[in-house]
């Protein structure tokens, strides 16, 4: 099957968000290993922002069915996951541990960016008062 | 959503891709909606009911209205 110009677009758009994913990740990396504090910090932010930048033209490119599949994934899936992964840093490194406080701080991140989300959509979301 | 999209597509000897090409969307998309996996978003039942030069009723058929009404 001949592949359409669409998904040559959602390909490359893909691949440079893996990309962009993947270099952000090891500058971070990278800097926290050989940057100071301060340093590692703005690079870290700097990747982070790249990264999300990147991965804009993927989920444009995305139609409405290919976009519910990833928002209800993500919902359940990485819901699940996250809190799976807070249970066994709990279970595994105990309540005190820095693994389950980093746990915890990422899963309180994730739903706090949630929190943030779904307020800017409830808000642009809102009807006009009769 | 029963739909009548296969129909219409094959009677104008278009593959799946094709009319995916044309509305702009995956080819998985329009496999789905012709399944009645997935309901189409209001605008792409919209553009392939004027694609296809008819009511977006009759293109898919309405679950809630009885077929002795229309």
């Amino acid at each position: 099957m001949a592949i359409t110009a669409r998904q040559k677009k959602i390909g490359f758009a893909g691949a440079a968000s893996v990309a962009a994913a993947t270099l952000g990740g090891l500058l971070i990396g990278l800097g926290a290993l050989y940057l100071s504090h301060a340093a590692a910090s703005v690079l870290a932010a700097i990747a982070l922002l790249v990264v999300f930048l990147a991965m804009l033209p993927r989920w444009r490119t995305l139609d409405h069915m290919q976009q519910d599949s990833r928002l209800i994934s993500w919902y359940w899936g990485g819901g699940f996951g996250g809190g799976l992964g807070l249970v066994l840093a709990l279970v595994i490194a105990g309540a005190r541990s820095p693994l389950f406080a980093g746990a915890a701080l990422v899963w309180l991140l994730q739903f706090m960016g949630y929190a943030v989300a779904r307020l800017r959509w409830w808000l642009a979301h809102r009807p006009e008062a009769e | 959503m029963k739909n009548r999209l296969r129909d219409e597509r094959t009677a104008r000897g278009l593959s799946q891709g094709e009319l995916a090409e044309r509305m702009d969307v995956s080819r998985q998309t329009i496999n789905a909606v012709e399944a009645d996996k997935y309901d189409p978003s209001l605008p792409l039942a919209y553009k392939l009911a004027a694609f296809f030069e008819m009511p977006v009723e009759e293109l898919f058929l309405n679950p809630f209205k009885s077929p002795s009404a229309s």
